[in-house]
């Protein structure tokens, strides 16, 4: 048993490469995943010798898989266990040969392993790759199903499926285009954790592989744009402190209260702008520290902005909005109250009980130290002691560890590790989590801020100024990012591709707005309301005349039809009567032939029929309802006599 | 036969699987509130894709047509060999098709063509049981295809007015034991007028032996012209047998062996329109279609 045709050979190839991607997407390291690894390898193997399981194996297989995933992965959540099934189901599927069927099963798997892979919090993949990845499943599918007689290279069926898809892909835009509700724009993406009451170590991490939107501010001609170390966007505030995992103390801040603001002093650099915030997980309102004034809108009412406290800002109702803001470049002032639940120098008993980290703490803050200092001092020890930025630090089970062991980490280990330094010398801190950055376009002034800008930094109490001051640690341990950033702002120092790109997103952007405006304008203009008949009387018009020219070339294509077919029926009786068509010889050739050869009678309907058929597929004027006629009538009179001939070359012997 | 361009077409069992994995994928956007977005752009991406397949399915049958069919009589209990001659009249090559007959899922006869290119014309054959002798219309006939997706299952239907010969069974005894009240019809007293060289498929009874044992050289005798080799096959020599039936059956037996033999015939059915003929297919369409006058 093997695969015969080398396009079924090629298409085994080519679904057991597209299953080994799709388990990728998974990014699960389960040991039944690792077993679809695994028989995937083996098929390969057996693959390339062109040797395949029998189906008793294949049955058995598919048994163990299920028994083997339904007890082993109790508690998993079904999307999982439907991806894992699926993926190893496929590739017991590629165990054996592939045909049209069998071929159809394993992208169903494929199908399946992908919904599970999307469905999960923080999907590797997003909508573009979708379309394509389906896009790439269908002309894989048709190449499947393609009889190996028929052939062809993998570019003509592209572009023949690209003939259908990108038409029906127009029609499925015009559709959500038309009806926005069911827009796929629309749907409320939920994005990254600045509204999260909790940061769990990992949690950035986790974050920062996702490229959602989670804001995009637009800064007008006039204002100003903030530096890259004033672009921090605060989300979430977190008192308090279990070491390295840090929640908000809900308790101590009291129900949402209306925003008061205070007025900034007139020093203090004042940005204006306007932003559109996707919805996120809390609610929370992402916003440029510190916020004086906001304006927010949701389909186009005004939606009220609550105050959570400590600057934390959250809106009524769900879902995206726009806002109109006014923020300032100083720090919150609302004091650091002694009702915390721990107070805002509380530290875990695990922190406060260990000696070393009491050590250290007191090594950098003395107790007559300023805050200023003391930040100062907390940055020069991780700058000093060899400590390093990663996304992947490996296992950190405690701020102590982190501290005097791993000093490998990413934000909230440096956030986490620096508030408990502050804390333990006498400093109230507490963490900020929001967004840092973000990609800047200096044709649209847009700062577009993604879930993987995600950040958490440090607020630490100045008493003699009353404010809490920013205290970045990650600043000292990583200034790369600082001057990344830096650069990311200044568009003067861009690569001409990086100018490029921002140049055409902005042109594209701007082409949909301007369009979008003038639609806008013009329904609801009263011309609009007076015009409307006119275009749906026109665009009736225009569908009426289209149908009928449809109509008529139908109506033509099966008159043709008629006079082949005539002719074909024809030619099947006169073969009986000996008097085949001849290869190579023109319908009016054989017809004059079979005149030479005939009876009076016989010869006028074949001229009858000749004539018609000359009209009716020659000449301009086609076949009209008369000439079809006179062809159908000629071609039944020629049966009739050719029948009736038949029958004499039958002698009568009665 | 001319045929409107009348697509028809259903989910095969692979597109109900898909549309029942759509509907999976929706619900699970609905209970989802992380990746809502994402599951319900990969159903939407799907559902375009379902209805790609299904006009790829309308759009693989578009321009298909049945120009005809014929068969030559056949005997009853063999099967009849249908031919279907299928044109491909569209700009663009047909994939995958079955020409089956009538709407059964699992049909009667089918005939597999994989491709049909643009503009060509194809014959196939399907093959069709008979029991009986008589003749029978052609039944209605479907060209259909799951391709190219392998989602949906389309079909086009051909009404079909021609029909199919089944002539008796040849069943009886020979020829040489009846025939010889025929008169006529006696092969051994052929008159010789001379001989030619042996070709490939001559008969071997027309073989002279007696030249070959002679001289070694083969050679054929040849007859005279208008002279009386043909054997009358006569319905009243058929009166030993009772049952219509038979009696047709005796007759279809004869012809065959002369057919084999190569000896001429002339068919004689008595009763007008008794019939003979040299047509070997004319004499059994007569006794397809042969009833008895009381």
């Amino acid at each position: 048993m093997n695969e015969r045709n080398p396009s079924d050979r090629i298409a085994g190839w080519a679904l057991a490469g597209a299953l080994f991607v799709h388990l990728l997407l998974l990014r699960d390291p389960a040991a039944i995943v690792l077993v679809s690894y695994l028989i995937l390898a083996v098929g390969a193997v057996l693959r390339s010798r062109q040797i395949f399981a029998p189906a008793w194996l294949e049955r058995s297989l598919f048994l163990l898989a299920v028994l083997v995933v339904f007890l082993t992965r109790r508690g998993t959540p079904p999307y999982l266990l439907i991806g894992e099934l699926a993926g190893i189901v496929g590739a017991v599927f590629l165990l054996r040969p592939i045909t049209p069927s069998r071929g159809l099963r394993v992208v169903f798997c494929i199908l399946a392993v992908l919904v599970a892979a999307i469905i999960r919090p923080y999907p590797g993949v997003g909508a573009v790759f979708l379309v394509l990845d389906v896009v790439v499943l269908m002309i894989l599918t048709q190449q499947i199903h393609r009889p190996p007689e028929a052939a062809q290279s993998f570019w003509a069926s592209l572009v023949r499926s690209l003939r259908v898809v990108v038409p029906v892909s127009i029609v499925v835009i015009l559709v959500f285009w038309l009806f926005p509700d069911y827009s796929i724009q629309t749907m409320p993406a939920i994005t990254g954790f600045s509204g999260s009451n909790v940061l769990d170590p990992g949690r950035v991490a986790e974050l920062s592989q996702s490229r959602r939107v989670a804001l995009v501010a637009k800064f007008p001609e006039a204002e100003q744009v903030p530096e890259a170390s004033q672009l921090y966007w605060r989300g979430q505030v977190l008192e308090r402190n279990e070491g390295l995992r840090w929640s908000r103390d809900s308790g101590r801040r009291g129900p949402p209260q209306s925003l008061e603001t205070g007025t900034p002093d007139e020093d203090v650099p004042i940005w204006r702008y306007s932003q559109e915030v996707t919805s996120n997980r809390g609610g929370i309102l992402p916003i440029l520290d510190r916020v004086v004034t906001v304006d927010a809108s949701r389909g186009g009412q005004e939606i009220a902005v609550l105050d959570l406290g400590a600057s934390v800002l959250t809106a009524v109702g769900a879902g995206s909005l726009r806002m109109d803001v006014v923020a300032a470049a100083d720090s919150a002032s609302d004091a650091p109250a002694e009702s915390f639940g721990q107070g805002s120098l509380g530290v875990p008993e695990e922190i406060g009980a260990n000696p070393e980290l009491r050590q250290i703490a007191a090594a950098l803050i003395a107790p007559d130290s300023s805050t200023p200092e003391a930040l100062r001092a907390v940055a020069a020890y991780f700058k000093e002691n060899q400590f390093a930025y990663t996304m992947r630090p490996g296992r950190i089970p405690n701020v102590g560890k982190f501290l005097t062991t791993i000093r490998r980490g990413f934000c909230e280990h440096y956030a986490a590790a620096a508030a408990n330094l502050l804390r333990l010398g006498g400093v109230p801190a507490r963490i900020v989590v929001g967004y840092r950055g973000g990609d800047w376009n200096p044709w649209l002034r847009t700062i577009t801020v993604r879930d993987s800008d995600a950040h958490a930094w440090v607020e630490a109490w100045d008493a003699p100024s009353s404010r809490w001051m920013r205290f970045d640690p990650t600043n000292s341990v990583a200034p790369d990012l600082t001057t990344q950033l830096e650069n990311d702002l200044d568009s003067d120092t861009w690569p001409w591709w990086r100018l490029s790109a921002a140049f055409v997103s902005a042109f594209f952007t701007e082409i949909g707005d301007r369009t979008g405006e003038f639609f806008a304008v013009v329904g609801a203009s009263e011309m609009w309301e007076s015009l409307q008949p006119v275009f749906f009387v026109g665009l009736l018009l225009f569908l009426t005349a289209w149908l009928a020219r449809r109509l008529i070339l139908r109506h033509m294509q099966h008159s043709r039809d008629l006079a082949a077919s005539l002719l074909t029926d024809l030619e099947f009786q006169a073969v009986r009567l000996g008097r085949p068509r001849l290869d190579r010889e023109t319908p009016l050739a054989w017809l004059r032939r079979l005149q030479d050869a005939a009876s009076d009678a016989e010869k006028e309907t074949l001229d009858r029929f000749a004539t018609a058929y000359t009209t009716g597929v020659y000449r301009a004027e086609g076949l009209t309802p008369a000439v079809a006629n006179e062809l159908r009538d000629s071609a039944s009179r020629l049966k009739k006599i050719w029948k009736a001939r038949r029958r004499g070359t039958v002698k009568i012997a009665s | 036969m001319a045929s409107r361009e009348r697509v028809y077409i259903i989910f095969h069992w692979a597109g109900l699987v898909f549309g029942f994995l759509i509907l999976l994928i929706f619900g699970a956007g609905y209970l989802s509130r992380d990746s809502g977005a994402l599951t319900q752009t990969l159903g939407i991406t799907l559902v375009v894709a379902g209805v790609v397949a299904l006009i790829q399915s309308n759009d693989n049958l578009r321009g298909i047509d049945i120009l005809g069919c014929r068969s030559l009589p056949t005997a009853a209990g063999e099967t009849v060999k249908l031919e279907v001659t299928v044109k491909n009249s569209a700009d663009r090559e047909r994939i995958g098709l079955t020409i089956r007959t009538g709407w059964r899922i699992r049909p009667r006869s089918s005939a597999w063509l994989p491709v049909l290119e643009a503009g060509e014309t194809a014959t196939v054959s399907l093959a069709l049981p008979t029991a009986r002798r008589g003749r029978f219309p052609v039944p209605q006939l479907w060209v259909c295809s799951v391709r190219p997706a392998g989602l949906c299952f389309a079909w086009k239907v051909f009404p079909q007015t021609a029909t199919y010969d089944v002539y008796p069974a040849p069943r009886g005894r020979p020829l040489d034991q009846e025939m010889e009240a025929g008169g006529e019809g006696d092969g051994d007293r052929d008159d010789v007028s001379g001989h030619r060289p042996y070709n490939p498929g001559d008969m071997l009874s027309r073989m002279d032996w007696r030249v070959f044992a002679r001289t070694g050289e083969l050679l054929v005798r040849t007859l005279e012209e208008g002279g009386e080799e043909e054997v009358l096959l006569r319905w009243t020599d058929t009166r030993f047998l009772t049952n219509t039936e038979a009696r047709l059956e005796q007759l279809s037996f004869w012809m065959d062996q002369c057919g084999q033999e190569g000896r001429p015939f002339l068919l004689d059915l008595g009763h007008p329109p008794g019939l003979s003929s040299a047509s070997l297919t004319a004499c059994r369409e007569a006794l397809a279609t042969f009833e008895e006058k009381l």
